[in-house]
Parts: C-alpha cells; structure tokens; sequence
C-alpha cells in the first residue's frame, strides 16, 4: 500500500514538456531506478540511440556482442540483483536474437524488459527490411509484450511493462516501438509509476482455512520434508522461510534455482533435489509422511517418473502461481500466495518441533552418498582432475561468498551440487530451458548486478564456444568477471547420457576447442591453462586475485560421468550411485 | 451433439467462457495455449460482452476436464483476462438458432 499512496500523492507536472518517444522513453527508465542497459544498435533503433547519446551520464549501455548474449547479461543482472534487467535490440535479426533468452527468462521466472526497435508503423506488414512480426514470435515466451506505434503511449506502457516484469511471479516483456514513435514529439507530463492493472492480479488471496489445513497437516506429521524452489528468493522470503524451517524442525532440500536461500550448511540444509541431486532428499522423497513444496514447480528433472512421485504423502504446495497448483502433481492442501505472506502465517502454528531421527535419516544418507561419490570425485589423489575437485578447491579460496554462474551440462550438475553458497542470489544458471552458452553473457550481468561480489562463471568447453564473443563485451565494459572452464574434450552430458543408455556410441559430442587461453589474450583477457593437480589451487588462487577478468582452462578426466542420477523415466527412489 | 457421443478416452466437449480486456494480440495469446498442448479448437468466437469495454472468448475443446482446468489457469494468468470459466454442455443452456433462405415468390404466393 505504500508504493500506491507514493504514486497518488506525486504531484502532477503541470507543463508539458515537449520531448520525443526516445527521450520519454529514456526518463522512465530513470524513475525506474535502471542503471544498466544491455543492447546493441541498429537501424529500427537508431532513434533511441541517438537519445541515449545524451543520457550517458544517467545510464550505463552496456555494448554487448550480440543480442543473445545482451539478455543473458539482462538476466544475470536481474538475478544478482533482484532487479529488473533492461535489454535494447533492433528489429528484425535483433529482436529474434532475443528469442532464446526470453524463453529461458520464462521459465525461470526472471523479470526483464526487453526494448526492440521496429520499422515505421507505415511499412508494418510489409516485410520491409530487418521487418520481423516479433510481437508474435515472442508471444509465448514473454509474461507480456506490446507494440507501441504513437509515442504518446510510451510512459503509460513503459510503466506498465515494469510493473508486470517484477510482480507476481516475475518474467520478461518486450516493448517493440516502431520508428516514429521513437522520433515522434509529443506533451511529455512526467512518468508515473504503474501499480495497478485492473485485469492482472499479481499475486492471489491468501486464504486463512488453507494456512490452517496445512499446518495441521504438519503438525501431526511424523516424517515432513521441505522442497523449496527459486519463489523464496524471488519473493524475498529467506528469513522467513529460515524461520518456518527451524521452528518446525524439518530438513528442507532445494531446486538448483532455489539453492542459497539459506546457507548450504545450515543444519536442515539436507541437500539438492532432482536427476543429479543427492541421494537422501530423492530416496526419502518416496518416504516422507508431508511434502511441503514452496516456490517451486515440480519439474520433470526433479520428479523423475510422475506416477512414482511422493504417492505416500501428502502434499502441500505454496505458489503465487495458481497455474501451478495441481499442474505436475495433485496436491493435498494449496496454499496460494506470496510466501513472503505465507510463510510467517504457516510459522505461527506450526508446533515447534526437532525430527531429530527423521533428520538423522539424511544425515545417514549422505554418509552413504559421501563414500559412494563425493569422496572420490572431490578428493582424488591420483589421475586426471576431476570437476567436482576443482569446485571443491574453488569453494575453499572463495568461502561461499562468490557469485557462482554455470553453463549447461555436467559442470552445471557439479557446480550445482558442490559449490558453496552463504548468500541469497549467488547460484545463477539456466535451470528450465538449460541454455548453453548461458553462463559468459550472464557473469557479465551478474557482475554489473552485484559489484561487490567475486563473481565466477564455471562454463564447459562446449558451452564457451556458443557465446565466447562476450569476451568482447569483457574487454570493452573492463567487467571483472573470473572465467572457470572446465575442458573434458567432450559434449560430457550428452556423451554420459549415450555411454548409459546408447551403449557408448559417441554421436558427435566429440568437441574440438580452440586454444582458450590465446582466444582470451586476442581480447586482452590474462589467462592460464592447467593440467596438472599440483597446480590447481595456485592458478585458482591467481584467476581470483588478479585485478579484472581472468580465464582459468582447467584440463579435467574425459569420461567423468555425474552421479548420483535418476535415470529418465525412473522414480525418484531408484536414483543410482553409480 | 451430446456429452456420451463425444466421450473418448475421458474426453468431452467443454465450454470455455474467457472475459477479457479489449487488445490487440490476445487472440494469439489465448490461442496458443491451446495449440502448444495440441488440443484442436473446435469453436472459438470473440466479441464484446454485456459489460461495457470487456470482452468474452467463448472456446470450444474436447478435452479431459484435467486438462481444461489446466488449461484454464494457464489462460486466467495471462495480464490481460479478467476471468476464466469451464462448463460441460449439461451445464449450460443450449440455444439453436437457424436462418432459412425463402424465395421471395412462395411467401407471395402465400400471401395472396
């Protein structure tokens, strides 16, 4: 209510300021508190760039190397951040270059607006030059978009792409301005915050009965297990999602886009969840009396086989989402809202309690997947290096305090599985859509979202080679960012996946590289490549202590393969060790 | 057609009533839901509601009623749709209408 009595009593400019669609444009990104733009020139756009000529002072443009790798830094800085990231393309190639990231910040949940130049609204339909119908194209993979035609309509729409990007569940809109809405003078008067749209409800009604259904639930329960997912940090609930955990004594384990809402070594901290997560939070899954889900969707990377799921529980899901109550898996009690409300009403009657035994019980799980896995993948003595040892080493000199942003692919799985977090919003990587090439563009975001954090982006060497042009973006911004990759010579997830279950038929994930520590001098970024173990903690500890970006090659064993893993199509349950 | 004739697999023929703003693109929005799911739109018609600046999308699947409710929700979240609802057709009034084309010269004849 506060935001709403902040915008009705801003007074009203009374003289309109004659100004162009660009410049009105421009202004509203200043009320809106943006710092950082990331985009890239071109004809459709030229007009906003010309603005922006003059609003340098104001605000940072970020010249990235290609439209990909723009929004993926928009969503690594809205990630580290918790604000919302702004990208600029052009029309036509621009604006379809875009595509992957809108769908990636989709399904994950990330708020950004999105800013493409199109062609005068004249030639719409014509298929004038660089003309593309990008109001259709990113239809279903933006929470909104809209074409505005008239500048007149840009503080009004501006405001409202805002409003719908960071509220409710987050995603990302795409403004598309044609030309002369760019050029267009008109009455400018002044920018006023959106905070209301009558056919749009953010977030649903809390409903004290469904609180109070779920409480009992876990107060009679014997063995009741936590899932949580990336909505605790989307709506800033850590604490209070730390406090309902501890008051009701409950061990909690995480989806990769949930991990850092509370330290990985809290106590009830029991691990991470899904197809490569630990073998005490899968098994138990099919044992716990009440699942309790929070911010989180249910997966099919983290359910594995539906009708194998949790049959013996009951479940209670906590969304803002309404669409994803009963989507995946048919819940017991739904208790709809923002658990940033939720939670602290479901803590106050919730019994305190200790599940000591209950919690013993992953304690022994872990133990097991410690001597089955864990131990020989972060501890080898002999042998090529493993990507679990170098995570380890790099948790050891950072102490959990670094932004840690992965690719796709094996060293995602074991970045996710090892690193250390102490903060909130330190794990970033492409969860739903698994985009690689995610992780350069996104560090560079990362860092520009949170200047005071080591920031490093562990990527593959299949990965690297998808977005390495950002290297650019690197040396011209002169972004700190520390660059891991983890060379296996290998497509290693894919290859994994056909020595499994294709009888070792390598089909083309045999992946040749370049010399990455060259590539990265080209761009005037230090590097170093290491192949031995003895030198591992002495080139991590000059990657992270160098003054600016820095690219650590780390040489690792070809045919590693990352377990624990639920097979496709399996339960939970039968996760394997090996 | 009745419910039992169309009843396959579950399936049966649901009766969505969206109410929306007026906008541009929305159609597609709507539509697209139906259509990343496969499901075949047997009927779809739009046009101004009784309530002044609002608009009712009247949509026409045959569909298991788990799905419809999913789908439902996917619909209601969209910014722009105010509200969704889902009825079998035992649950809604059926009004048939036809129009006859009658020459001209048999009413005539009639008349005279």
């Amino acid at each position: 209510m506060e935001a709403l009595q902040e915008v009705l009593t801003e007074p009203q400019q009374k003289e309109a300021i004659e100004m162009s669609g660009s410049a009105a444009l421009l202004e509203a990104l200043i009320v809106e508190g943006v710092s950082t733009i990331f985009g890239y020139p071109g004809g459709a756009i030229m007009p906003i760039y010309d603005a922006l000529y003059d609003y340098k002072e104001k605000l940072n443009h970020i010249l990235v190397r290609h439209e990909q790798g723009g929004i993926h830094a928009g969503q690594g800085y809205a990630r580290s951040s918790g604000q919302v990231g702004v990208v600029f393309a052009t029309s036509g190639p621009g604006a379809t270059n875009l595509v992957t990231g809108l769908a990636d910040a989709q399904i994950d949940s990330t708020p950004l607006v999105c800013i493409t130049g199109q062609v005068f609204a004249h030639l719409l339909g014509t298929d004038a030059f660089q003309e593309t119908d990008v109001i259709n194209i990113t239809t279903p993979v933006t929470k909104w978009n809209y074409q505005i035609t008239d500048a007149e309509e840009i503080p009004e729409i501006i405001a409202k792409a805002f409003y719908i990007a960071r509220t409710g569940r987050p995603g990302p809109v795409l403004i598309d301005i044609t030309k002369n809405a760019q050029i267009q003078k008109f009455a400018y008067k002044g920018y006023t915050p959106c905070n209301h749209i009558r056919s749009y409800r953010p977030k649903p009604i809390v409903r004290p009965q469904f609180i109070e259904q779920a409480a009992q639930l876990i107060n009679e329960a014997k063995k009741p297990f936590i899932l949580w997912g990336q909505g605790v940090l989307l709506g800033n609930a850590e604490q209070e999602f730390k406090a309902f955990i501890e008051k009701a004594g409950i061990p909690a384990a995480w989806t990769i886009l949930g991990v850092g809402a509370i330290p990985t070594d809290h106590p009830l901290n029991v691990g991470m969840l899904g197809m490569h997560g630990n073998y005490g939070p899968n098994v138990l899954t099919n044992e716990c009396d009440v699942l309790i889900a929070i911010g989180m969707r249910f997966d099919d990377r983290v359910t594995g086989r539906l009708d194998k799921y949790a049959k013996q529980a009951k479940i209670i899901h906590l969304d803002i989402d309404p669409a994803e109550i009963d989507k995946n898996v048919q819940t017991t009690v739904a208790v709809w809202g923002d658990c940033k409300e939720t939670l602290p009403l479901l803590t106050q009657l919730v019994e305190e309690k200790q599940h000591t035994d209950w919690v013993n019980k992953f304690y022994d799980f872990a133990d097991r997947e410690n001597e089955a896995v864990i131990d020989a993948e972060l501890h080898p003595t002999e042998g090529e290096m493993t990507m679990g040892e170098v995570v380890d080493q790099l948790n050891r000199l950072t102490n959990g305090d670094a932004v840690i942003v992965t690719d796709v692919g094996q060293h995602q799985m074991v970045g996710c599985r090892y690193a250390k977090f102490n903060h909130t919003r330190s794990n970033i990587t492409s969860g739903g859509l698994g985009t690689m090439g995610f992780a350069l563009p996104a560090a560079i975001g990362a860092k520009f979202g949170a200047q005071d954090k080591t920031v490093v982006a562990i990527i593959g060497d299949g990965g690297f080679q998808m977005t390495l042009q950002e290297l650019g973006t690197i040396m011209q911004s002169g972004v700190d960012v520390k660059i891991l990759i983890l060379n296996n010579r290998f497509l290693g997830m894919v290859r994994q996946w056909q020595e499994l279950f294709n009888e070792r038929r390598y089909s083309f994930v045999d992946i040749q590289s370049p010399d990455f520590v060259q590539v990265a001098k080209g761009y005037g970024i230090a590097g170093r490549c290491v192949n031995e173990r003895s030198e591992l903690q002495d080139a991590l500890k000059e990657m992270l202590n160098h003054q600016g970006s820095f690219l650590l090659e780390v040489m690792v064993t070809k045919e590693n393969n990352v377990f624990p893993m639920v097979p496709q199509g399996c339960s939970v349950s039968e996760i394997r060790l090996k | 057609m009745s419910t039992q004739e169309t009843a396959h697999q579950g399936k049966q023929e649901f009766n969505i009533t969206v109410y929306t703003e007026n906008q541009i693109g929305l159609l597609n929005r709507i539509a697209i839901i139906f259509t990343r799911r496969k499901i075949n739109i047997d009927s779809l018609n739009t046009s101004p509601s009784e309530i002044d600046s609002i608009h009712r999308f009247t949509i026409v699947i045959d569909e298991t009623e788990e799905v419809v409710r999913k789908v439902c929700r996917q619909i209601e979240k969209q910014v722009e749709v105010l509200k969704v609802y889902y009825h079998t057709n035992a649950d809604v009034i059926w009004q048939e209408m036809a129009l006859y084309k009658v020459s001209a010269e048999v009413i005539a004849e009639k008349a005279g």
